[in-house]
């Protein structure tokens, strides 16, 4: 995954109404790229199929026998 | 009675049962340790003294009557301040919601009270719950009772501090990223983090509603589990509660421990967590052995990997319900929950989505692989000593940013699973701070959870000990 840098933070959060101070951009950068990187490692490959509430069966599945 | 407060949450609901104490005794000897306390603490946002005493006087009343009284009955209570009760501020922490008055009432809270529990007043927390250290800029920090230059852990920081510190016989947090497990780990106190969906989130302060969870803070696992057992349940309100039935938690404290597995990721204890706290581990495995329990090495989570997604579910979340607030009002947040909100708006929504794709791919692989064969999973709450506030505050140097992340990456992973986490006073360091540790179970396990933490507990002492006295 291409990571994001300082100019593409700052226009994705103006966009938003939510403007940044001088020299954030780049800190926020820092922070929010390895969290990114880390999760697509894992999901770059789902199954076309799977879907969000997946979750909500999985949880049934996986609960402990009483 | 040498001093009421020392009491466990039950044992304070048996001896109000049988007339050994009254409500109004409980609640007047809470009182003045809060007066004494609360100084050195800030554990309270609020203390609502009168009202708790009419109300005690009341429970007394009902129970000379010889009226049908609930479980908690006249057990004074107080809780994070960010269950909302109609009428009533609710400040979440934050100067934004300063003197936001909430017209409608959290299940959670319904629930208790209507067990008969009382509530003494709001206590401290960090702002929107958004941080996992227990600093307040707003409401100034809440100060870990066994040393005050420590951190409590938040973001139930307030609730943490106050059942270590006897101030109340149990609390509520909240727990988003650890904001339960962390306060009760480093107070050296009792706390569990439900499954997602156990306990009704209606009318408590959203953080991440795919994360969040509701639970109690208390002295012991057998008051967790009395207090859980209140509170859990389905709830039309919360349309994300489950409709699982509600097990007698109560009921299974005494159950043998017979067939029972607990795992320890030995590897990881001894190649990235800090001596001290390992041993209490490994303690308190061999105390659990020693009760009867199979304990086994295993190879443990990919805590990293799915704190990742955690995280970032939560910041998107986040930032969402902040959005207006961010637009409007972003100079009244504190620098520290302002940054964390502002990188929610970076994050693509494709990733946020593939995360909740693969939140469920990720729990079967937890449950039939990390778990394979054993019941839970014992694991320190935190890798390293507790920090001092000055090393997580503002300012707290180029570590600042590590030290805060090193006290939630053992708790972040837990939410995006949402399996429900025990954690229990493991023992104490050297400079005589509590060491927390987690047993971590398949959904829906609080029962197996309670069963080891309550047998734990039989065998130590560390959760009787206490911070201050007088």
């Amino acid at each position: 995954v291409k990571e994001l840098n300082g100019p593409t933070i700052e226009a994705l959060l103006d966009s938003q109404g939510v403007p940044l101070a001088e020299g954030r951009a780049d800190r926020l950068a820092a922070g929010v790229n390895p969290i990114l990187s880390a999760s697509a490692a894992q999901t770059r490959a789902l199954p076309f199929e799977l879907e969000p509430a997946a979750y909500v069966l999985a949880l049934d599945r996986c609960k402990a026998k009483s | 009675m040498s001093d009421p407060c020392e009491l466990s949450l039950v044992e304070a609901a048996a001896a109000l049962r049988r007339r050994k104490i009254s409500s109004l005794e409980l609640t007047r000897a809470c009182i003045a340790r809060i007066e004494r306390w609360q100084p050195a603490l800030n554990a309270f946002v609020g203390l609502e003294a009168e009202e708790a005493l009419a109300q005690a006087r009341a429970a007394d009343d009902a129970l000379s009557a010889g009226s049908s009284v609930g479980p908690l009955h006249g057990l004074p209570l107080a809780h994070k301040d960010m269950y909302y009760r109609s009428g009533k501020v609710s400040t979440c922490g934050s100067k934004i919601r300063r003197d936001w008055v909430a017209d409608t009432e959290s299940t959670a809270l319904s629930r208790l009270s209507r067990a008969g529990a009382l509530q003494l007043g709001t206590l401290n927390m960090a702002e929107f719950a958004y941080g996992i250290t227990g600093h307040n800029e707003f409401l100034g920090h809440c100060r870990n009772p066994w040393n005050t230059d420590y951190i409590t852990g938040g973001s139930s920081s307030g609730s943490g501090a106050a059942v270590a510190s006897r101030l109340v016989f149990g609390a509520l947090g909240s727990d988003t990223g650890g904001s339960i497990r962390a306060p009760s780990g480093l107070c050296g106190v009792t706390g569990i983090k439900p499954t997602w969906g156990r306990v009704s989130r209606y009318g408590a302060m959203p953080l991440s509603p795919t994360l969040d969870v509701v639970g109690p803070i208390a002295r012991s696992a057998a008051d967790c589990a009395l207090l859980l057992q209140t509170m859990a349940g389905h709830d039309p309100l919360d349309p994300q509660s489950s409709r699982e039935p509600v097990p007698d938690y109560v009921g299974a404290l005494s159950k043998s421990l017979q067939g029972l597995c607990v795992g320890v990721p030995e590897k990881r204890l001894a190649g990235e967590v800090d001596p001290g706290v390992a041993k209490a581990v490994r303690e308190a495995a061999a105390a659990l052995r020693d009760l009867g329990v199979r304990v086994i090495e295993v190879e443990g989570p990919d805590v990293d990997s799915l704190s990742a997604h955690s995280l970032l579910v939560m910041q998107v979340e986040s930032s969402s319900l902040h959005g207006p607030w961010m637009r409007e009002r972003k100079a009244d947040y504190s620098s520290q929950v302002r940054a964390r909100l502002e990188a929610g708006y970076a994050i693509p929504a494709t990733a946020y989505l593939d995360s909740l794709r693969f939140r469920g791919l990720a729990l079967e692989h937890f449950c039939v692989d990390t778990l394979a064969g054993v019941d839970a999973l014992l694991m320190p709450v935190m890798s390293t000593p507790t920090p001092t506030i000055a090393e997580t505050d503002v300012g707290g140097g180029p570590g600042m940013a590590r030290t805060i992340g090193e006290v939630s990456r053992y708790l972040r992973w837990v939410n995006y699973l949402g399996v429900p986490a025990l954690v229990l006073n493991g023992g104490f360091d050297a400079r005589g701070l509590p060491i927390g540790i987690q047993i971590i179970g398949r959904p829906f396990a609080e029962s197996t959870l309670f069963r080891l933490g309550h047998a734990y507990q039989g065998a130590t002492d560390w959760h009787r000990r206490v911070p201050v006295s007088g």
